[in-house]
This record gives C-alpha cells, structure tokens and sequence, in this order.
C-alpha cells in the first residue's frame, strides 16, 4: 500500500510532442482512483510513468514516500493489468502467473499456495494448465488480474482494462474489481475514456484533457460541483449543457435539471445523483424558460432523453415522462437556482454575488 | 445435389493437379535413390528401368569408401552446426536491438541489412577469398563459417516476428523482473518458434548443400566437404558410375530429409503467426 505522486512532471515524445504538462497530484494511499479523459490526452502515458515503462521529461515520481523516478519498472513493487491483457501467450495460466514469482524469488512452496489463491479468487481454478488460446476474453482478463493480484504490490495500475469486453461482462467485472479493491485495500489507479466508468467505480476521478487536470475530487463532487465548462460537459450522461452568454461567459444546466414547461417535470426529475434538486415545481420569476421543438428523443428505460431545438441551441432533457413526441413545440423550464455559471476562461464562478449578477442578466447569447 | 456432385469433381480435380505436381518433385528423388541400387550395366540400360532388378546395397560401400567420404560428411555436419550456432548468436540479439530498441539509427540498419540479402555469394567471395587469404586462414575451417555468422536473411525474418509480438507483452515481463536475456529467452523464443525452427532448416539445407563456397575456399583434401565428395564420384572415372554417384547423392539427402520431414508442421506455422490477442 502506498501514495502516489507525480511532482512537476512534463513528458515530451519525440522532442516537440508535449503530452504531459507539470502534472502535479496526489493518489492517496488505499484509493480508487480513476484516469478519465478523452482520447488522446494522456491518461496511458500517465499510468506508464508510474509504472517506469515510460521516463519522465522533467519531474519525479513518488510511490509511498520512495522518489522512483531512475527505478526500474521491476523495482517499483507495482503491477500493471494491460489493456490486452498482455499474457503470455506460450505458457499455462499457471506459469503466466508464475514467471513473476519466480523472478522475485518466491520459494516454490509459497508459489503455489499463491498461484493456487488467486486463481480460486479470480474464478480460474478449474483453467489451471490450459494455455491462454484456450480461453475467452473475459478468462484472459482475470488471468491477467490474477498475475497482477499474485504479486502483492503495493500500486495496482489498470489501462482500460475492461474495453475489450462485451457490455455484461464489462458490468460484471466493474463489480469485481471495486469489491477487490475493498478487499486489497492497496492502491488502485484505473485508466478509462468512459466517463459512466469512472463515476462508477472510483472513490477519486481526476479528469484529464490535453495533459493537464482539470478536476479531482470525488464522482459526486466532480458531477454536482464541476470546476470548469470541460469537466461539466464531459462527466454526466450525457454532460451538462452550457451555453455562451451576452456578456461573456458561459451558464449551464444538468439534463436532469431542466423540464418541460407546464408539464409540472420541469426540472423536478429525481437525481440519481442525490444532490439537492429542485424540490418545488418551479416556474415563473424564479425559473427561465426557452420556447423550442422536439428534434430527438430516445427511450432509456424508465427514462427518456430528449433533445429540444431551442434559440440557445440544442438542449438536452432527461425526465421520466414520455409525453412529448417528435417534432412537438415544447418551452423547456430551468430553476435559475439549478444554473450554474463559468467565466470567459470557462472557469466555475463560485463567488455569490457575482452569481446573483449573472442569474439575474439576460441569459442566452 | 447437382452443387454437390460439381464441388466433388472439382475437388477430385484438384486433388489429381496436387498429385501430378507431387510427381513432379518427388520423381528425381526417386530416380536418385532407385538408381543407387542398380548395377553399372543396368544403369546404362535402354529403355531405363523403373526398380533396380535387384538391389546392390553395395554401391553405397562404393561411395562411402572413396574419396575420404566420412570425413567429409563430418566436414559437412561441423561446418553447418557452426554456422548455425554463430547465426543464432549474431541474429537473436540483432533482431531484438532492431525490433525493439528505438533509435535513429533503426531505419538506416535494417535498410542495409536488406541490401546484405540482395548480394549474392558470387559478388562476394574475390574480396572475402583475399582477406582471408592475406590473414592467412585459407584451407581452414574459418572461410567456410565465419562468413556465415550474420546472415542478413535470418535478421530480416527474425526481427519481423519479434515486432509482430505485442509489445505489451514484452512490458509486462519487464514487471514482472524479468531480465532483457530472459525476456528474450523466455518470451520471445517461444513466440517466436516457428520461424526460429524454419530459419535453421533453411540455413542447414544451405550449407550442407553448398558446393560453390567450400570450392572457393579451400583446396585441402581434409577440409573438403560432402557435396564436394559426392561431385568428386563424378570425375575420377572415364566411364560415370551413376550407380555410386546416386548412392552419394542419396546419403548427401537423407539426412536433410530426416531433419526436414518432423520440422515441416512448423514451416507451415512460420508463414502464419498470431500472438493471443
Ligand atoms: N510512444 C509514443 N511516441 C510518441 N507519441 C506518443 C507515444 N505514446 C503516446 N504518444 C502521444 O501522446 C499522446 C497521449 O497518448 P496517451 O496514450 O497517453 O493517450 P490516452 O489518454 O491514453 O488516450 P486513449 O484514451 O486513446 O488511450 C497522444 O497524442 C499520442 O500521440
Ligand atoms: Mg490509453
């Protein structure tokens, strides 16, 4: 069990190629944390450093309190799941699990206690000496769970593990990792670009974009508290709408947070979320509106999503009443108190009365 | 029903074409071995027999008994071992440095490497010959092997498997404390098998049967080797003994066909590898 902590890290590819800029951030000891960001920004490269596999430009890297910056990735008591598994092909599940053990040393009595309880953990038991060709998908990712498992490190590293499986699988093996974790209690940093992921599993998201962090915290906080116009459309299915307004700036609205005029849904859907949503129908003085059209709505289950044409542009809608068809005209109604509001730089303004101002312009631009 | 019976004569079609071009290959092997066995008189028989009228085990007494002919088949078996052997070390840790070392000069390399391949030994042999011969190792062993310890062949096939190997694999050793030579020994080997057995074949078959190098390079009785041996049957006599010369030939083959036949599965795999994805 051990911190990480990445210190000033700059990673460059290639000379020219900036791919992590002065990353600075703390993974507490025994969390989940979560890597999300679109694709492309540096949530693999990320891992890799942590790992070894990939040198830093600049900066160091801390495991527990140990600088493993010049560490060789064996040296530094982590083991890494890749995203296609990367077992060996040519041995048994028994010696894919071993090799590791076997280059640490481990005597051979104590190997095969070990191999034998992480294969009865991962559900292998019965798979002991078949070769991976022999296996699905699903198999082979617990096979690689269960090298990473028999090593006992003190960093569990995760690259999209799970995006090779089929939906259900996926869900499943999303259970079995979080109760694992809670089981370990070691540190696990997992690697995604699905956001539903993230919130999911983690018990700490740092969402990434273009190298740098744009927000860490906690899902409910990052989905309820966003620090930035990023953070609020990316996180969230799907994210929040934001649009540009009057004066510069921008204003926004959860899906979930706004609803039909006179309809008595208008924002008053239950948040899955559990934050405090609006209680009251809110309508008139305290809740603006946009008169638009039905131009998409699909059915979700218990819930349905709409997309209004409004003069502010496309506005998501999530509410569980399927009242509205195609094409209808439709004025969607937010309670001003579920807007919130970002700065020219599209940063979260969180002084109160400079909300009050905005709440009170004209909204829309 | 029509589809069915039109499929079975293509299929049977196909099967008499595979057969006629079996014949085709097979039939100087069986020539080479048929005539081994026959006699003098009945090799110079016309029309030609198909089977020896019976056989004469003796002719291959004949050949092994001329022209120092044991000591050139172990001539022939320490020259290819060595060769191989050196190849093998020159060529796994090449292919590894090329396929998975970055550096500036990769491209540059393996470029000249392909050039290597194209050069024949013909081009090459004045110059090596004269080398050679100015450190004085002529009529030695060194000219019929060390020439051979980099074979820009075995490079090209070897370092195009190693990068077909997932290099998350390879990532995944290295956290798991494997050491580069045990990477290499314990992981990529293994992977890599069926090109490693297919490039040892093709190098064994090379030089057990190369006639031209050993010819250029020596001119000492003791250093000839087996082909040469087999060719000599040919020359000492006015009148060619076919029925020696072919028992030669015959035990010239036999060995690369007994190496050859158990290896064939993994010539077929060599052409077609897939890591587990
Ligand atoms: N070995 C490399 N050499 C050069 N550039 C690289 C290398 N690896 C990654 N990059 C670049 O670094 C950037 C970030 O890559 P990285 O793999 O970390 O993204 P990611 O966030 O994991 O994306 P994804 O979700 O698609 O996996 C990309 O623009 C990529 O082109
Ligand atoms: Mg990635």
């Amino acid at each position: 069990m051990a911190s990480i902590e990445f210190r000033g890290v700059v990673k460059v590819y290639d000379k020219k190629n900036l791919v992590i800029d002065d990353l600075n951030l703390l993974i507490e000891d025994g969390s989940f944390t979560v890597l999300v960001g679109p694709s492309g920004c540096g949530k693999t490269t990320a891992l890799r450093i942590i790992a070894g596999l990939e040198e830093v430009t600049k900066g160091s890297v801390l495991i527990g309190d140990e600088d493993v910056t010049k560490k060789e990735p064996g040296d530094r008591d982590v083991a890494m799941v890749f995203q296609n598994y990367a077992i060996y092909p040519h041995m048994t599940v028994k010696e894919n699990i071993e090799f590791g053990l076997v280059n640490a040393k481990v005597p051979k009595a104590e190997r095969e206690v070990v191999v034998a309880a992480v294969l009865k953990q991962v559900g292998l038991e019965r798979h002991v000496d078949e070769k991976p060709s022999k296996l699905s998908g699903g198999q082979r990712q617990r096979v690689a769970l269960a090298r990473a498992i028999s090593k006992k490190p003190r960093v569990f590293l995760m690259d999209e593990p799970l995006s090779n499986l089929d939906a259900k699988l996926r869900n499943q093996m999303r259970r079995e990792l979080v109760e694992l974790h809670n089981k370990l209690k070691t540190t696990f940093v997992f690697v995604t670009h699905d956001q539903i992921e993230a919130m999911t599993m983690g018990d700490c998201i740092v969402i990434m974009c273009d190298g740098r962090i744009r927000q860490k915290g906690a899902p409910q906080r990052v989905y309820n508290d966003p620090d930035n116009v990023f953070v609020a459309r990316f996180i969230g299915d799907p994210g929040m709408n934001v649009y540009p307004m009057e004066g510069g700036g921008f204003f926004g609205f959860r899906p979930r947070k706004v609803g039909f005029a006179g309809s008595g849904d208008n924002g008053a859907g239950v948040d899955a979320s559990g934050d405090d949503g609006p209680a009251d129908n809110a309508s008139g003085d305290d809740a603006v509106s946009w008169p638009g059209r039905v131009a998409a709505k699909e059915i979700l289950g218990s819930e349905v999503l709409y997309c209004v044409k409004t003069k502010l542009g496309d506005v998501m809608l999530k509410t569980s009443s399927a009242g509205r068809g195609m094409d209808d005209l439709a004025t969607v109604s937010v309670p001003r108190k579920n807007l919130v509001f970002f700065d020219q730089n599209e940063d979260r303004v969180r002084d109160e009365n400079e909300i009050r101002r905005l709440a009170g312009g004209r909204l829309g631009a | 029903m029509n589809n069915h019976k039109f499929a079975l004569a293509r299929r049977g079609l196909e099967m008499l074409g595979l057969m006629a071009l079996a014949c085709v290959f097979v039939f100087p092997f069986f020539w080479i071995v048929s005539t081994s066995f026959k006699t003098l008189m009945e090799t110079a028989r016309y029309p030609p027999s198909l089977l020896p009228e019976n056989f004469n085990p003796i002719n291959y007494a004949a050949a092994f008994a001329s022209n120092n002919f044991p000591r050139a088949g172990l001539n022939s078996l320490f020259i290819v071992l060595a060769i191989l052997v050196l190849q093998m070390a020159v060529i796994l840790p090449a292919s590894y440095a090329l396929a998975f070392k970055k550096s500036r000069l990769e491209k540059p390399l393996f470029a000249l490497i392909l050039i290597g391949l194209m050069v024949p030994d013909q081009v090459t042999f004045l110059p090596v010959y004269l080398l050679f011969s100015k450190l004085k190792l002529i009529n030695t062993y060194v000219p019929l092997i060390v020439p051979f310890a980099a074979s820009a062949f075995g490079i090209f096939m070897v370092t195009q498997s190693f990068r077909q190997i997932p290099k998350d694999v390879i990532e995944a050793a290295k956290l798991d404390k494997s050491s580069s030579l045990k990477t290499i020994w314990k992981i990529l080997l293994p992977s890599i098998r069926p090109t490693i057995i297919c490039f040892a074949l093709f190098s064994c078959i090379t030089h057990w049967n190369d006639y031209f190098w050993p010819f250029a390079m020596t001119n000492q009785e003791s250093l000839r080797t087996l082909p040469m041996a087999v060719a000599k049957l040919s020359s000492v006599d006015s009148v060619k003994q076919w029925h020696v010369i072919m028992a030669g030939n015959t035990m010239l083959i036999l060995p690369l066909l007994l190496v050859y036949l158990p290896c064939s599965k993994w010539i077929k795999r060599a052409f077609a590898y897939n890591g587990v994805k």
